[in-house]
């Protein structure tokens, strides 16, 4: 930029040109001319074109061309331009001003400066007639010159001036508008607030400026306080303020650094806090409020769902004696509807109790030792009736590696197992449902695949809530609570492990749960089958399913051949052939060949073949195979069809639906069922028959005299009676599990039964307990031998449970060796023929719970007995 | 007085068959397993020994084999749990007098016991 175009910007920055005379510049031109006593004096300024006056005195003009004016030359001069006559001046010689008004002959001008020293203008007197001018004029010039310039200085300080009232004016209207207070502090001391800092705190500005900020909060407010005064950057914090009245007020402070009065400071914009503190107590009281009703729900529910299953059992029950009745085909589908419907209801209300009692904590997992593929087998069989319902294959696929016995809950395995096949089945229009097993490190991994409508990306997240199901319109389609998913993550997170899905719209769904679990024994289960060692076989199928059955049947160390291709296969007599009924019509089949079908259940197979009926589980493959070998199946138990047994038992139930149920089945096992409704009924009852009575049964829960004290009454009457033995009382209740079963006989029971009593379950019951009474007497030599023999096995009893809880089967084995061997040369055959049962069953790993239990209660029973030394009452008569 | 050996590792087994057989007048001896149960044939005169299968240390049926490599006149009755054909022959074939499964009649033992004992083991 050169100097023009600099002087030019500053000369416009002063904003001189074009406007109105002035009475400051006027009072020194005028000045000007009375004191060097000229007519003409003026204050031009020199733009682009022009020369501007912007005051002046005895001259008309307001401005002339700027090639004509004498000015131009002095703004370059350092001093001055001093021409004392313009006749005799080359340069003024022809010029219009002097040859024409106002004939100028004499001029004297000094530049005039913007602030920024830029000679914008000059300062000017004139004469009509040529003359000199004096040193002493010279300066009294130059000061006239200076004091104009001062004035410039004076209007920019003006500006800023004006500029600082300005902003302080705006921060004034923005704090007094505020709704915040406002305090403008320094080094900690306020020095400024607006109104609404008073009116909040409650003290005048008076009794607020000049004083700490500190002063004003809690005592446990003041470091935070104290640290931002010191902050150099903006900061945000909360204090506690005090107000006038003493009342403590929670605030936000945002401090901002400024400058106030030319010194760091720091404004503060305080927001008070105690309506969202207020709101925020409401809400956590609400929340809290929330849990409690949510608890009590809960409680509601689950106390409701124990209501509403004991009807509904009986209703089950009723369905399933109705169904036992001959019937025409109408009345067989409605029996068979209110089966089913009972069934899903009861279902329901399960899932909805497990769920409030998972979420709620109050889940106790039962581990014991299982087989996690008799669990899964367990879960195909199940599920194969709704899947061959809808037409689906439904498959089972278990690794061979994964270990014989592990130790988990097999009840919540299987509950979660069932959600999630059965989920897959309704969900799942056409084609298969898979459950596979196998070990992923330390955990059992179950997934379940399907061929399903699938679930996208977002509903993903949403399906393991509570009462969520992919979709509302899902929900009314294919029915269902939602409650399934949830119930199987909170379960599976109880054991430990994970529940995940993976999903595409259109394509299916996947679902796995890992189940973190303790090994018993690391044996894979697949190498127990050992009577196929090297046994030829031929599979005929296809696909991933019929390679999971190839490498099973490899496991099984069998000679196996695979054949998938499309053409007929002949066959032979040597090998097994295990075909899959898409390939059927690829065989030829005759008699002599040794053929297995893998089919549904409606499948007519061929001649001469051997029907295997889908779904396929390892222990029906296992079986067929060794049956089409020509082998005989062992460990089936005979089923019996045995006549009734002749035996007194006395049922006490106050609700007829359920006693009903339980008096149907009683009375197709044994005779005669006494039938007593309260506790006063049931001590009548047993005063005038007790002695012949076997075993009683008798509900828990019963209005007036209850289960307990009726209980208690019929012991009391046996003592005082000298009625020996005592009978064996079973509790009838509606709560399962072992501690509900700990409870019964710490209050005196001799077992626990769990309402419905299923058909096979009361078989058992009656062939163990139905006979704990029928003690023969002991041979006269040793009955001083006895009560000590007796107790010494309420010792080894708790061995044996600890035993089977820890998996120790050869333990388990040796007691119920020994036992078998001595109790009854005793005078306890019952217990002998129990711990032969024992003995088998845990050889072929296949001890129940139920067995146990038995086990202990006859123990129990025989303490209660007192060894055989009290007084003895012949049964019968 | 006559002696009876019972070789049993379970004590309530052992119990019972000593009030059996005292009621026979006789001297019982008893041994809780295979090793302690010959040594006892070795020191002893013995009228008579029940014998069970599963011993520890030395079991039943080398026990049987042992004594009556030393003795065969001595009755030896094997009184086991082990109750299926394969193990009956072979202690038969051992040479067992005879072979009874538990779980045993105390009278019935008592009977037994008293047979083989000749006549002359009632007191």
């Amino acid at each position: 930029m050169d100097d023009e175009t600099r002087r030019l910007e500053s000369l416009r920055a002063l904003q001189l040109l074009d406007t109105p005379p002035e009475a400051a510049f006027d009072r020194i031109v005028r000045l000007l001319a009375m004191s060097l006593d000229v007519p003409i004096a003026f204050l031009s300024l020199i733009d682009e074109e022009r020369q501007w006056f912007k005051a002046r005195v005895g001259l008309e003009l307001e401005e002339t061309a700027r090639k004509d004016s004498f000015c131009r030359y002095t703004i370059q001069e350092p001093e001055a331009l001093i021409v004392e006559d313009a006749c005799a001046d080359a340069r003024f010689v022809d010029n219009p001003l002097v040859l024409g008004s106002p004939q100028i002959r004499f001029y004297a001008g000094v530049p005039f400066h913007a602030p920024d020293g830029a000679p914008v203008g000059s300062l000017c007197a004139v004469d009509v007639a040529p003359r000199r001018l004096s040193p002493d004029e010279l300066r009294l010039m130059q000061d006239l010159r200076d004091l104009a310039e001062m004035e410039l200085v004076r209007r920019q300080w003006r500006d800023v001036v004006d500029g600082f009232r300005e902003s302080e004016q705006r921060w004034r209207i923005l704090s007094d508008g505020n709704r915040d207070a406002v305090i403008i502090h320094q080094d900690g001391v306020i020095v400024d607030v607006n109104p609404q800092m008073a009116k909040w705190l409650g003290y005048p500005d008076a009794e607020v400026l000049g004083r700490l900020v500190a002063h004003f909060v809690t005592p446990a407010s003041r470091r935070a306080v104290e640290a931002a005064s010191h902050a150099h950057t903006r900061f945000q914090y909360e204090a506690t303020f005090v107000n006038a009245h003493g009342e403590a007020v929670p605030a936000e402070l945002l401090s901002y650094p400024i400058t106030w009065r030319n010194a760091p400071a720091r404004l503060a914009v305080i927001r008070d806090l105690t309506v969202q503190r207020q709101l925020q107590r409401h809400l956590e009281a609400a929340r809290d409020q929330a849990v409690e009703t949510a608890r009590i729900k809960a409680e509601l529910l689950a106390n409701l769902s124990h209501e509403i299953r004991t009807p509904l059992a009986a209703v089950a029950g009723m369905a399933e004696i109705l169904g036992e009745t001959l019937l025409g085909d109408t009345q067989r589908f409605y029996v068979d509807s209110i089966s089913r419907a009972t069934t899903q209801l009861l279902a329901i209300l399960n899932n909805a109790l497990d769920l409030s009692k998972a979420e709620h904590g109050r889940m106790e997992l039962d581990l014991a030792v299982d087989s996690a593929v008799a669990i899964s087998e367990s879960v195909i069989d199940l599920m194969a009736p709704p899947a061959l319902q809808k037409g689906l294959d439904l498959q089972l696929a278990i690794d061979p590696d994964v270990p014989r016995q592990v130790r988990v809950d097999a009840v919540r395995i299987r509950q979660v197992l069932a959600n999630l096949v059965g989920n897959a089945i309704k969900f799942t229009p056409s084609g298969h449902v898979r459950l596979t097993l196998r070990m992923a490190s330390d955990s059992l991994l179950w997934t379940v695949i399907d061929t399903g409508i699938g679930i996208d990306q977002i509903q993903q997240e949403r399906i393991f809530q509570p009462y969520v199901q992919a979709d509302a319109s899902t929900g009314r389609h294919y029915g269902g609570t939602g409650l399934g998913l949830a119930l199987c993550r909170e379960l599976v997170t109880l054991m430990g492990g994970e529940l995940r899905v993976e999903s595409a719209v259109g394509q299916g769904s996947c679902f796995s749960a890992s189940i973190p679990t303790e090994i018993v024994d690391p044996v894979a289960w697949a190498a127990s089958e050992s009577q196929f060692v090297g046994v030829p076989i031929v599979v005929v199928g296809a696909g991933d399913y019929w390679r999971s059955i190839l490498s099973l049947l490899q496991a099984w160390r069998m000679e196996v051949s695979w054949w998938d291709e499309v053409t007929p296969i002949g066959m032979d007599e040597d090998r097994l052939w295990l075909v899959d009924e898409e390939w059927v019509r690829h065989v030829v089949t005759g008699a002599g060949f040794r053929v297995v079908v893998a089919a549904g259940p409606t499948f007519v197979p061929p001649a001469g073949t051997s029907h295997l009926i889908k779904p396929l589980t390892p222990a029906k493959l296992a079986e067929r195979l060794q049956q089409a070998m020509q082998r005989p199946v062992v460990g089936t138990s005979g089923d019996a069809t045995a006549s009734r047994w002749s035996m007194p038992v006395l049922l006490v139930d106050d609700s007829d639906d359920t006693r009903i149920l339980a008096e149907r089945r009683l009375a197709s096992l044994v005779e005669p069922v006494w039938i007593a409704r309260s506790g006063a009924e049931t001590l009548a009852l047993y005063r005038e028959r007790g002695p012949s009575v076997a075993v009683v049964f008798l509900d828990v829960q019963m209005p007036g005299m209850d289960g307990f004290a009726t209980l208690r009454e019929i012991r009391r009457w046996e003592r005082e009676r000298q009625v020996w033995p005592p009978v064996p009382i079973l509790a009838l209740t509606a709560h399962a599990g072992e501690e509900a079963y700990r409870r019964s006989r710490a209050a005196g029971f001799t077992g626990h039964l769990v309402k419905p009593v299923s058909q096979l379950e009361m078989r058992v019951t009656l062939h163990w307990y139905g006979r704990f009474r029928q003690r023969p007497v002991p041979d006269d030599s040793i009955r001083d031998l006895v009560s000590d023999y007796v107790d010494r096995r309420g010792a080894e009893c708790r061995m044996l449970v600890n035993a089977c809880q820890a998996g120790d089967w050869d333990a388990v084995e040796a007691i119920a060796h020994r036992v078998r061997g001595s109790a009854a040369g005793y005078g306890f055959p019952l217990l002998s023929e129990l711990a032969e049962e024992v003995e088998t069953r845990v050889q072929r790993r296949d001890l129940t719970e139920g067995l146990l239990h038995v086990w202990q209660d006859y123990v129990q029973y025989m303490a209660l007995m007192g060894g055989g030394t009290a007084h003895e009452v012949r049964l019968g008569d | 007085m006559k002696s009876v050996l019972v070789i049993d590792d379970d004590p309530d087994v052992r119990l019972l068959l000593g009030v059996v057989l005292e009621r026979l007048g006789v001297t019982v001896l008893m041994a809780s397993n295979g090793r302690e149960g010959l040594q006892v044939y070795e020191d002893r005169q013995l009228d008579l020994v029940l014998l069970d299968a599963v011993l520890p240390e030395v079991n039943g049926f080398r026990v049987l084999e042992t004594m009556r490599q030393r003795n065969p006149d001595v009755p030896i009755v094997m009184l086991t749990s082990r109750g299926e054909e394969s193990d009956i022959i072979r202690g038969l074939e051992l040479g067992a007098t005879e072979y009874l499964t538990k779980p045993f009649s105390p009278a019935e033992i008592r009977v037994r016991c008293a047979r083989w004992l000749g006549d002359g083991g009632s007191a």
